[in-house]
């Protein structure tokens, strides 16, 4: 088993129906909670997520905040998981990430990914039909744009002259995550070189398979993917024991994943299909089924480090632990992190 | 009157000597990209405990000095770091749709509960040439329809807005996969402000723009008395309105030190920015420092200052302190001068004399 490195997140700054918040304490706890995590060091990284125009206020502005996390911390990287680079400009992208790289210090991690509600899209006045090539076309602008070659590039959704961006970003390499939801995203990851992100839905024996196929398109086509990161997101929960872990966690993971995902028709049935309010039936099995998937990082410290064992086990390098459940009392939330920091990574 | 530092530019130009540097002669500091950066920060927080009302950052694309080409992102930090001053943020308009601009915003709005101030720039011909792929323009009315979707975006209602400029949302029923298309959207989370505040910050075209919109106008702070009259003139300032301005300051005990520490920094500054493409009123320095710059003592600042309200009607003041090619030290020192040997002087209404003179 190689070395597996453990971020946190994600961060998604909601104000629920469930539990309401003033948007500036949201935000107030997620700089305190980066400093947590930064002085806590073996958290490696601290994930934000994204989406538009949605109710609760789910944080639509990654690369913004994470200028705020950068002035908060001092070691800790601070990653996307995932940004939805389809609905964005690319140049703002790579202009906002290179300043974002500055202004840490270089510990900025880019996760990209589609975007998939149509309503998103639509808000930015971007045909959805479209995304696909927007991303990949985004990809080669982000590039260029941090080369210290003029960009010029010009592409069917995508045209920047010949300006220079600047300031460049602070690593010579800005390190891109693509979120990889299937076999074809997985090869495309692999054809690009770049680290990826799996499904939170994936079991164990399917994150094995998505890894090998990775490693394998990349051998096929000949791609150096030596410094690529194979990482999943996982929710889970620690606490001293395990009834303590599913009092707090499992009933926030349900709606989380039920109510949550169910209102974007993230989750599929047993055919691939996706299911949402109009299918309650489907989609409690859908919800119910990835509840046991994740059950296994919710414990213990001695059990979540197995839960997180058994995921380094299939290839993976960075397990980003999805900790972040709505209206869970904070001090238990704290006692969370600082159990995964202290007694579980440690211990993987 | 008010004052805020800044705005921040956070440029390096290669070559740059580092006036003042501490360290001997040859062995030049050499500061990075990333140590400005976070120069920039602590000057924001040596601003705040010296009772400035607010820290600045620009924006500015695809100059050769590195200048800081996001606004949004250093906000949130100078948010972060800051407890109490208002954070002021320059972003270029009329590059990409406004909605983007509108969230970055209303989250920085969140991180510093409710201190931010939003100042538009409006882009110049080389900014919007990089940006043309994204729909980029400067016209006056192009940046009159961004504030237009601003102001919706940061309003309590869902809304829709259809210009030349803006298509919110699309209609595009006929292709949706999966969900239900909306024909409003609504931007969150919302500013933690209920009236976001919004200037408008440049030359004549942002005087126009501000004069479309009603938004208080700040001038840059290369240009001169009498370049500023006409672009000040018929914003018609009511007792309760804000009237700002830039102006690149920097001050010390006696005038002769301010010159010696600030002198040759400030002129490589302007060289440089002329260099990228700005039109200055004069490239003879000393003329600049009588016409636009102030360096000095503090009466000199005070006297300078009172000129521009007697003149124009300026009660708030940004003034550019920190340049990243000086001595971060001698920066700070100057931040703290301003703060007690300048700003009482405005904000302090009846201070007596004799506390006045006292240094």
């Amino acid at each position: 088993m190689g070395k597996v490195e453990v971020g946190v997140g994600i961060w998604s700054m909601q104000s629920t129906k469930q539990g309401p918040r003033h948007f500036s304490y949201l935000y107030k706890e997620l700089m305190e909670d980066a400093q947590f995590c930064d002085e806590l060091q073996t958290i490696k990284t601290i994930w934000q997520t994204e989406h538009h125009f949605w109710y609760d206020g789910y944080s639509p502005a990654l690369l913004t905040v994470a200028g705020g996390i950068a002035a908060a911390t001092r070691h800790i990287k601070i990653g996307q998981s995932t940004m939805l680079f389809s609905q964005h400009e690319a140049l703002r992208v790579a202009t906002q990430a290179a300043v974002v790289d500055q202004l840490s210090g270089g510990r900025l991690e880019l996760g990209l990914g589609l975007g998939y509600r149509d309503n998103e899209f639509d808000g930015f006045n971007i045909d959805r039909r479209n995304r696909r090539i927007r991303f990949e076309e985004g990809i080669e602008v982000l590039r260029r744009s941090w080369s210290s070659d003029p960009v010029n590039f010009h592409g069917k959704q995508f045209d920047v002259p010949d300006i220079s961006v600047s300031p460049k970003p602070f690593q010579s390499e800005v390190p891109i995550w693509v979120a990889a939801v299937g076999p074809e995203p997985i090869k495309r990851a692999a054809k690009l070189g770049v680290s990826i992100i799996l499904s939170d839905a994936l079991t164990l024996d399917q994150l094995s398979e998505h890894i090998e196929l990775y490693h394998k398109t990349a051998q096929e086509y000949d791609v150096d993917v030596s410094k690529a990161k194979m990482g999943v997101l996982r929710r889970g929960w620690v606490a001293e024991t395990d009834d303590d872990a599913y009092q707090n966690a499992l009933k926030s993971l349900r709606f989380l994943l039920r109510d949550q995902l169910g209102g974007w028709r993230y989750l599929k049935d047993e055919n691939g299909a996706s299911v949402g309010f109009d299918t309650p039936d489907k989609l409690d099995a859908a919800a119910a089924k990835l509840v046991t998937v994740h059950e296994r990082t919710i414990g213990r410290p001695e059990k979540v480090t197995r839960g997180l064992r058994e995921i380094a086990a299939t290839g993976c390098d960075h397990i980003i632990f999805g900790t972040r459940f709505d209206s869970l009392p904070r001090q238990k939330y704290l006692r969370s992190l600082e159990l995964l920091a202290t007694e579980v990574i440690p211990n993987i | 009157m008010r004052f805020g530092l800044g705005p921040m530019t956070l440029e390096s130009v290669q070559g740059w000597r580092c006036a003042g540097c501490r360290k001997p002669a040859g062995g030049c500091c050499g500061r990075k990209q990333v140590d400005i950066y976070e120069e920039v920060l602590e000057h924001a927080v040596t601003a705040e405990w010296w009772g400035f009302d607010s820290v600045w950052v620009d924006e500015r694309h695809f100059t050769p000095d590195s200048f800081n080409s996001s606004a949004s992102v250093v906000a949130a930090g100078l948010s972060q770091r800051t407890e109490f001053v208002r954070v002021g943020m320059m972003p270029v308009l009329g590059l990409v749709n406004s909605i983007y601009v509108a969230e970055e915003v209303a989250c920085i709005d969140n991180i510093n509960a409710g201190r931010t101030i939003v100042a538009g720039q409006v882009p110049n011909d080389e900014t919007v040439r990089g940006w043309a792929g994204s729909g980029a323009s400067n016209s006056a009315d192009r940046i009159v329809d961004d504030i237009a979707v601003l102001r919706k975006a940061w309003g309590p209602n869902p809304f829709s807005h259809h210009s030349e400029f803006h298509n919110i949302p699309m209609n595009n029923e006929e292709i949706h996969v999966e969900a239900r298309g909306l024909d409003r959207i609504s931007v969150q989370p919302k500013p933690a402000q209920l009236d976001m505040p919004l200037w408008m910050c440049g030359g004549t075209e942002a005087a126009e723009v501000a004069r479309r919109t009603g938004v208080p106008y700040m001038a840059p702070g290369h240009l001169t008395l009498e370049q500023m009259r006409p672009l000040y003139e018929g914003l018609n300032p009511t007792f309760e309105r804000v009237v700002p301005l830039i102006r690149d300051v920097f001050i010390a005990p006696t005038t002769d030190e301010a010159q010696r520490l600030a002198g040759a920094a400030i002129r490589d500054l302007y060289n440089a920015q002329m260099r990228a493409g700005l039109e200055l009123s004069s490239s003879d320095f000393d003329k600049l420092v009588m016409d636009t710059i102030i360096i000095g003592d503090p009466d000199t600042c005070i006297e300078r200052l009172y000129a521009y309200e007697r003149e124009l009607g300026v009660n708030y003041v940004v003034a550019r302190l920190a340049y990243h090619n000086m001595h971060p030290g001698d920066t700070a020192r100057a931040i703290q001068l301003f703060g007690q040997g300048v700003v009482p002087e405005f904000r302090m209404f009846g201070l007596p004399d004799e506390i006045r003179k006292v240094v």
